[in-house]
Formats: structure tokens, C-alpha cells, sequence
């Protein structure tokens, strides 16, 4: 399915997470959030070594591909090395691999894409047209909206037209709690952005998927 | 010499096909057959009504436009690769992140249809009477595959397979753009000929050797029903039955039984 | 010439179809050709039926008899060949051949010294050959249902002299006869034997040595 659901990453989601310490990052993959958090675990999963760049170096983004493993689900590559400041983005191309989530932590530094908190960003490309309203289930006031058009492929110069419109960018920067800006329009299988910084771990969900928000008794 | 000749003209014989038509109920079969490309996967309800009956000596009786009402229940698997062009995801950047390409492979998609209509079949019976058991029947049984005409349901099944397609696949992500061009593709290499080739196979099982049953008593007839402890029931028995359709100004078709006491 | 003429069914029974479907209703049901006062027949059962003794004033319990026929069988018109009927069937008649036992119970009584009255019966019987002639009926009860009968019109018993006293049980022996065939109603589903629902048109006729009906369904 292609749901809009940061929490459960599918085909056509990614996670990407800037490391901006140096140490050994132990992160892993699971098929839902159900398993022990990734800060309680010292063996297992995947290991990203971040060492210090050398002076000049820009940052670098590394794509890590989720699969299915023996029974579980696996990353290829298993190992990384980064510099500090590089960013390392999860996907996916399998589309029988309904939702994973992905967390690690290492020393002082943690990160879960089912809790967003800062330097990282959550993509998802839309496969259908509609309205689709978001806001974060974790209760941070973070929400919005994505209407996507659809269209319809008939000749190959709309299909020319339509992969170009694809590959144009659209997104929102998610702030301590406030998300800019309120909209977005797009066409079907165009990619949305959600930037996080500085939050206390935020998700994007569709509103649909989510119970309504609790009302203060007077 | 037989005991009792009962006689029915064109008219009586056909309301006697009415009604073996109605006893004769609904007939269910599943199976699979080719639909175009595909492998369809059925199960098909089968009833008969109407049409009209023509006697022609010595044994033959016609049947003309007899309705054929069917309701099929079908499935095929539809592997979108097939119809679809690859498609990849284009990788795009905004906030210094690009996401990578990503390619999709579209899935296998199982495409229910429920469908149902009236087709019309004509074609030579024979008559004949046999003690089946303890039963006497009068049968009338189709010579060979009677003709058959499917009408608007081809072109109903057709457009049902269209709506079942575009209905099957739109939870499929990215398919939207495409789904117009896949139905007219997928309704394209089926076309009526796969149409009329697969309900040619679905409903020939149920006309092949094909038997109405006009006449259906048993050997011992109950004349008169029992009423009351001095009063059983009286019968007779059948001990000879014959069926004929015969010519003289009008054709009938004629009943002949002997009994006995 | 069609069989079903104007009409859309027609059915024939012949004679010998007839004549089965007397055997089989009186040999399932003799109770209907057999009767008798208490004397001879105490209670009806499938085999006889009991009636009353025919009051007469001074008979001690009235007079005691049993009357009993033979299955009837019937000629359809035009007669056999061979027939010895004294009234063979006309057009649209049928002739019925049978034969009645009649038993009287014959009483004697009269009172002993001790004042105890005395009753004595001795059955005596005579069995006569009955020739008969009637008209079919028909019994239409509404669409698809009814039923064809037997009426008979008159009787021969040739044996009896003198002529006066043979009117007599002619007579007799008619109205015996007619509630005896009043029991005889084949249906018309059963003249088919279940083939149609048989709407009457036409009939029932007797002609070429079967009844004939003609009908829709």
C-alpha cells in the first residue's frame, strides 16, 4: 500500500538522518515498532561508523536499501562508514515489504523515523490522486495538507510531461512543532518532502489512519 | 394396442417445455477456460426459459430461442508488467536531500467479475420415454450442440471486464495515470473473440446433452390418493410408455401407455 | 385427422384401459360393490360395507340381507362383435356387465313356553347376470381438476320372469348399480396418467371404444 505514514516506511517512502557526531551508530530495521527501542539494544543490527571529515570535504548523502532478508528484514550495504555531517537515507524498492521502521543510537545520539526529531527528513511519493490532510500522531501540532491531481498518460508526450513534473521538488520544513507551509499541490507519483529540525520526534500520518484528536472536557 | 393416447399439439408441447424447464431448476459448474490471453477461473448458474417448440415427424422436436440465463462468477490474473511500461520513481532534491530512483515493479492483480445475461439457443431434440428405476420419463434430449447466440452480453461482458480491471487495480500506487490505456489495452487483446470464445466454453458444458423432462411418473401410478382407513390408495401400472411426434394436419406429439391392473 | 382436432391435448382411454381402472379401483376398494345389514356384515371394513336391515313392523330387527356385485366391465361403443348384451351401447354410450348376488336372511320366529322369544335366519341367495347401459359424465371442480364418471340409464336382468316382476328389479338394480359407480371418478390428471393438468374443452365422448377428452393445459 501507499499510505502516507512515516512510521511505517514503504515503496516510494525514504528516511534520511544527518549524523553530526563522531562514534559508532548501531541502528536497526524492523518490521514494526513493536521491538525494543534502539537505545536499550548493545548487540545486533546495523552499524554506521561516523568518523570527523577531513578539512574541505562536503557532506555526502549514502542510500542504504531495505530488503527482504531470511526471515527478516536486511540493509544493503550492512555497513557504513561516514563523516560527520554526511546524511545516510533508508528506501525501499520492494513493494511486499508493507511498512519498517528504522532507529539507532550511539553515544549521546539517537534517531527513529517513527519519531522525527532533527536533521532529517521523511519523502513520500504519492500514488494517487485526492486530498490527503496530515499532522503528526505524536502530538507535536504539526500538520498540513498534499492535493494531488491526477492525470491521465495517454500519448508518450504526456508521459514526457508528466515524468518531468515528477521530478520537481515539493515539500515542508517542520520547526519545534510548526510546519511550513500549510499546502502543498502536486501530481500523482510526485515526491513530498518533510524537512524536520530541533522537534521532539515527530511522525507524518494521514489524518484517516488516525483517531480523532481528544477534546479538553469543560 | 395401448391402453390410454394422450396428444399434445405445438402449442401444449411447448408449455410442457416450460414447465420441464422450470423443473429442470438452476444447473451450477466451475472450471477454467481462455479468456484471450488469460486463464479464467469460473463458476457459472445455468437456467432455461422460453423459446418455442416446432414438431417435426418422425422423432424430431425443435426448439427455437430457447434463453439461456447465466450468471457467472470469473476470475483471471492480470501481470501488469505485461501492459504497463516500466516505470521508475526520477529522483528529486530540495532541503540538500535527493531521494534515489526508485523503479516499481508492477504487481499480478487478480481481476473478479460477476456477470450475468441471457443467451439464446436453437437446435434439434429427440424424444424418447424410459423407465429410469421405478420411474417412467419422457425426456427430450438434445442431437449434438444446438446454435448459440450470445447477443449484447458480449459486449456486456466485455465492458464489465473494463470496469472489473480499472475497479482491481486502483489500489496499485503510480497506476493512476495508466489506467485508462490499461483497461483499453487488457479489453484489446481479449476482444469479442475472447469474449465469445470463453462463454461458448463456459456454457457448452450445460447445453451438451442437454434433457427436458416432459413426462415424469412413477410405474406404480397413484389413480386415486387413499381417504380413509377403508378407502387406500388406488393405482395401476405402467407398463408400456412410447412417445412419438406424429404428422397428420397438425403435427402432435403423441403419448401411448399400457397398464395393468 | 389430428388427434388433438381444435383443441391443444386430447386424451383417449380404451376400453381395456377403462376396464383397468375398474379392477384396480375394486380390488383396491371392494367395499364399494359389497353390502350388508349387520347380519351379515356387523361393521364396514375395506372389504364390505355394513347398512342398515330394512325395517318392517313385526320382523324382529328388520329384514337381513347382503347384496353383492362382481367388478363391472365395460364395452365402449360401437359394441363387440361377440357382445350378448340385450341393450347394446348407442353413440356416446357404454355398456357394463356384472353380475348381483343378493342374500336374504330368512327369519323365523316365535316364542317358547317358558315366554323366551326364538329368531332363526337361514341365508338364502341367488345370483343374476346384469346387463347395463349408461352416459359418461364429467365433474369439472375448476381449472385443471375434476373428474369423468359412469351413469347408467338402464338395466337387463334377463333371467327374471314374469316381465312386471323383472321392471321391478331392473329398477332396483339400477339405482343399486348407480350408487355403486357414483364411487367411480377418475380424474383427469390420472386419464393421462399425470401427463397434463388437463383443462376440459370437450368430452368426455365415448367413440371408436374409448372415452375421449379434448382440452388445453
Amino acid at each position: 500500500m501507499n499510505t502516507l505514514d512515516s512510521r511505517f516506511l514503504s515503496l516510494g517512502d525514504c528516511f534520511g538522518q544527518k549524523f553530526s557526531k563522531v562514534g559508532v551508530v548501531r541502528y536497526f530495521v524492523t518490521a514494526s515498532g513493536l521491538s525494543p527501542g534502539a537505545d536499550k539494544r548493545s548487540e545486533g543490527g546495523y552499524v554506521i561508523n561516523v568518523t570527523d571529515a577531513p578539512k574541505g570535504t562536503e557532506s555526502q548523502q549514502h542510500n542504504v536499501q531495505v530488503i527482504r532478508g531470511e526471515g527478516k528484514l536486511a540493509v544493503t550495504p550492512a555497513e557504513l562508514e561516514i563523516h560527520v555531517g554526511d546524511g545516510v537515507m533508508w528506501y525501499t524498492t520492494d513493494a511486499k515489504i508493507a511498512g519498517f521502521q528504522v532507529a539507532g543510537a550511539g553515544g549521546a545520539f539517537g534517531f527513529d523515523s517513527a519519531a522525527i526529531r532533527d536533521s532529517a527528513i521523511y519523502t513520500h511519493a504519492f500514488g494517487a490522486p485526492g486530498v490527503y490532510d496530515w499532522r503528526d500522531p505524536n502530538g507535536s501540532g504539526a500538520a498540513g495538507s498534499v492535493e494531488v491531481q491526477s492525470l491521465t498518460v495517454k500519448t508518450s508526450d504526456d508521459r514526457d510531461k508528466w515524468l518531468g513534473k515528477l521530478q520537481q521538488a515539493a515539500g515542508f520544513q517542520i520547526r519545534d512543532g510548526k510546519s511550513s507551509p500549510a499546502s502543498v499541490s502536486i501530481v500523482t507519483g510526485q515526491t513530498v518532502f518533510w524537512s524536520v529540525a530541533e522537534s521532539a520526534g515527530v511522525a507524518v500520518t494521514d489524518t484517516r489512519f488516525l483517531s480523532p484528536p481528544l477534546r479538553a472536557s469543560k | 394396442m395401448p391402453d390410454i393416447i394422450a396428444a399434445a399439439d405445438q402449442t401444449a408441447a411447448t408449455d410442457l417445455l416450460h414447465d420441464a424447464e422450470v423443473t429442470l431448476g438452476t444447473l451450477s459448474k466451475s472450471g477454467g477456460g481462455s479468456l484471450g490471453p488469460f486463464v479464467a477461473n469460473y463458476s457459472a448458474s445455468v437456467s432455461f426459459s422460453g423459446g418455442t417448440i416446432d414438431l417435426n415427424p418422425p422423432n424430431v422436436i425443435q426448439i427455437t430461442d430457447c434463453n439461456i440465463n447465466y450468471s457467472l462468477s470469473l476470475s483471471f490474473g492480470l501481470d501488469l508488467n505485461d501492459f504497463l511500461p516500466d516505470f521508475c520513481l526520477p529522483q528529486v532534491c530540495i532541503f540538500g536531500w535527493c531521494t534515489p530512483q526508485i523503479c516499481v515493479t508492477w504487481p499480478t492483480v487478480t481481476i473478479p467479475i460477476s456477470f450475468g445475461d441471457t443467451a439464446r439457443m436453437t437446435g434439434d431434440f429427440t424424444v424418447n420415454a424410459v423407465l429410469s428405476g421405478s420411474e417412467w420419463l419422457i425426456n427430450v434430449v438434445v442431437d449434438g450442440i444446438p446454435l448459440l447466440e450470445f447477443g449484447a452480453g458480449t459486449l456486456g461482458l466485455l465492458a464489465a471486464i473494463g470496469a472489473a480491471v480499472t475497479a482491481a487495480v486502483g489500489w496499485v500506487p503510480f497506476i493512476g495515470p495508466f489506467l485508462a490505456a490499461l483497461a483499453d489495452a487488457v479489453l484489446a487483446v481479449i476482444g469479442i473473440a475472447g469474449i465469445t470464445g470463453l462463454l461458448g466454453d463456459i456454457l457448452t458444458p450445460f447445453i451438451s446433452g442437454l434433457t427436458f423432462t416432459v413426462y415424469k411418473q412413477p410405474q406404480l401410478f397413484p389413480v386415486i390418493p387413499a381417504s380413509g382407513p377403508t378407502d387406500p390408495v388406488v393405482d395401476v401400472t405402467i407398463t408400456a410408455l412410447g412417445a412419438v411426434v406424429q404428422a397428420s394436419d397438425k403435427n402432435e406429439l403423441v403419448i401411448t401407455a399400457s397398464i395393468s391392473g | 385427422m389430428s388427434l388433438t382436432q381444435t383443441h391443444h391435448v386430447f386424451v383417449g382411454v380404451e376400453e381395456s384401459g377403462i376396464n383397468t381402472f375398474l379392477h384396480a379401483l375394486f380390488t383396491a376398494r371392494p367395499h364399494y360393490l359389497n353390502y350388508g345389514s349387520p347380519f351379515f356384515v356387523p361393521t364396514s371394513t375395506v372389504t364390505a360395507t355394513s347398512v342398515s336391515a330394512i325395517p318392517f313392523p313385526g320382523v324382529p330387527g328388520g329384514i337381513q340381507f347382503d347384496v353383492s356385485f362382481s367388478v363391472p366391465t365395460v364395452n365402449l361403443y360401437p359394441p363387440d362383435p361377440g357382445s350378448t348384451s340385450p341393450i347394446p351401447p348407442g353413440p356416446n354410450q357404454f355398456g357394463l356387465h356384472t353380475s348381483v348376488t343378493i342374500v336374504l336372511g330368512c327369519m323365523t320366529w316365535g316364542q317358547e313356553t317358558n315366554l323366551r322369544s326364538t329368531v332363526s335366519i337361514s341365508p338364502i341367495s341367488a345370483t343374476l347376470d346384469v346387463w347395463a347401459l349408461g352416459t359418461p359424465t364429467s365433474q369439472y371442480s375448476g381449472p385443471g381438476t375434476g373428474s369423468i364418471g359412469l351413469q347408467v340409464l338402464d338395466v337387463r336382468i334377463p333371467a327374471i320372469q314374469p316381465e312386471k316382476f323383472e321392471a321391478i328389479i331392473d329398477c332396483l338394480i339400477r339405482m343399486l348399480l348407480n350408487a355403486v359407480l357414483a364411487n367411480v371418478q377418475l380424474p383427469f390428471h390420472a386419464l393421462s396418467l399425470g401427463a397434463f393438468t388437463l383443462i376440459l374443452e370437450a368430452g368426455p365422448e365415448i367413440d371408436n371404444h374409448e372415452v375421449e377428452v379434448w382440452g388445453s393445459i
